[in-house]
């Protein structure tokens, strides 16, 4: 029957991923994915030292929620989680993260913990000391974004060639369901 | 992904084979004006003796306390040789290196590459999430609307100055000044032909799977 058609079909319930932790955030407290429960949450993994793909990234989600209207957009919150605690203080990783946008959170913890997350989302990163590079050591990383709908269960995942016109319209699907 | 073919994906990467010709000259830099894409558009550097133009030249703002940003920029070869990249300095960072970010399985990794060769007629962009010149040690924090050289050197074209604008983000243009126009996407289709030269899979021979 018609009626009974799913009207979004399209974003499935990734039940093999995904999942609450804690970490230190930028705001200065220990922050909880269950803390954003109702909200539709951006979700990546990154360091701050990263000079190409988190910024892209980063600008990418920016324009994303930027598109949404502004009532839309209060119910998205984006979290970007730094595998480099090492140099990712999380006064700096504040700076970082509010330079895109104010309402954006980093987030943050030591090394076993970051890992387990990374294992809960299939994501993975590892401190590259292969590459000589002047600016230190680099970080190899998951660059998938992740979009969890309000229950906090992930929704989809974006590669890096993801558009902000799909990010906005695959949220907007998602606050509908709220 | 499996740790060991992360690995690997460290290890090597492929020199691109040479070719080229002799040509020298400097290039020199113009069309400054005041706003965004229209600006956009005009930052070409343009050299009619080595052939070689830089077009959308441009350096990545950074949040404070950052040390290190990215230029990007569009490499066009006019002439009938072969040429490459070599090498990038600017007086905004200590040193600057050539990258290129890779995807692959979702993972996203940073490579130090020698040479960026531009082909014969052909073009090359440097690009957010691929290749890119990383600049390392910031000597001042980039800021939108700043303006700093870039020392590229070539190996056949010689030292070649242009200028560089700092901007946020080169898709934020198509949101802060466009309507109508998705600029995000449209840059990334009108850049991926630019690859028909070859060079992305040129420069990494060690993807881990």
């Amino acid at each position: 029957m018609l009626w009974a058609w799913p009207v979004h079909a399209e974003l499935e319930v990734y039940d093999t991923l995904g999942g609450d932790f804690t970490l230190d955030s930028s705001e200065g407290r220990p922050r909880a994915l269950s803390d954003f429960s109702g909200k539709v949450v951006l979700l990546f993994f990154g360091y701050t030292a990263c000079p190409d793909i988190c910024p892209t990234t980063m600008v990418r989600v920016q324009q994303a929620v930027r598109r949404l209207e502004v009532d839309e957009a209060a119910q998205v919150q984006v979290l970007f989680i730094s595998v480099d605690p090492e140099r990712d203080f999380l006064e700096r990783l504040r700076e970082y993260v509010t330079y895109f946008d104010p309402r954006f959170i980093g987030l943050t913890g030591d090394s076993e913990q970051l890992m387990k997350i990374a294992r809960q989302y299939g994501a993975f990163f590892v401190k590259d000391t292969r590459t000589q590079t002047g600016a230190g050591y680099l970080m190899a990383h998951s660059g998938y974004t992740y979009l969890l709908d309000g229950q906090g269960r992930v929704r989809a995942l974006y590669r890096q060639d993801a558009t902000p016109a799909k990010m906005a319209d695959d949220i907007e699907e998602l606050l509908d369901e709220l | 992904m499996k740790l060991n073919n992360l690995l690997n994906v460290f290890c090597a990467i492929a020199l691109l084979s040479l070719v080229g010709c002799s040509l020298k000259s400097s290039e020199r830099h113009h069309g400054e004006h005041g706003e965004s894409r229209k600006e956009h558009r005009s930052q070409e550097t343009h050299d009619s003796a080595s052939g070689m133009e830089a077009h959308q030249v441009w350096i990545r703002a950074t949040p404070p306390g950052m040390k290190v940003s990215a230029a990007y920029l569009h490499l066009m070869n006019g002439t009938e040789h072969a040429d490459a990249l070599v090498a990038v300095s600017s007086p905004l960072a200590e040193t600057a290196e050539i990258h290129n970010s890779v995807e692959q399985d979702g993972m996203m990794k940073m490579f130090r590459v020698e040479r960026v060769e531009v082909p014969a007629k052909g073009r090359v962009a440097l690009k957010p999430g691929g290749l890119h010149v990383m600049l390392i040690g910031l000597k001042q924090r980039p800021q939108p609307g700043d303006t700093h050289m870039l020392e590229l050197h070539f190996e056949k074209a010689g030292r070649v100055q242009v200028e560089a604008e700092v901007r946020k983000g080169e898709m934020a243009m198509g949101h802060d000044h466009g309507s109508g126009h998705d600029h995000g996407s449209g840059h990334d289709d009108k850049t991926k032909p630019d690859h028909e030269a070859g060079h992305d899979g040129k420069t990494e021979h060690d993807h881990g799977s």
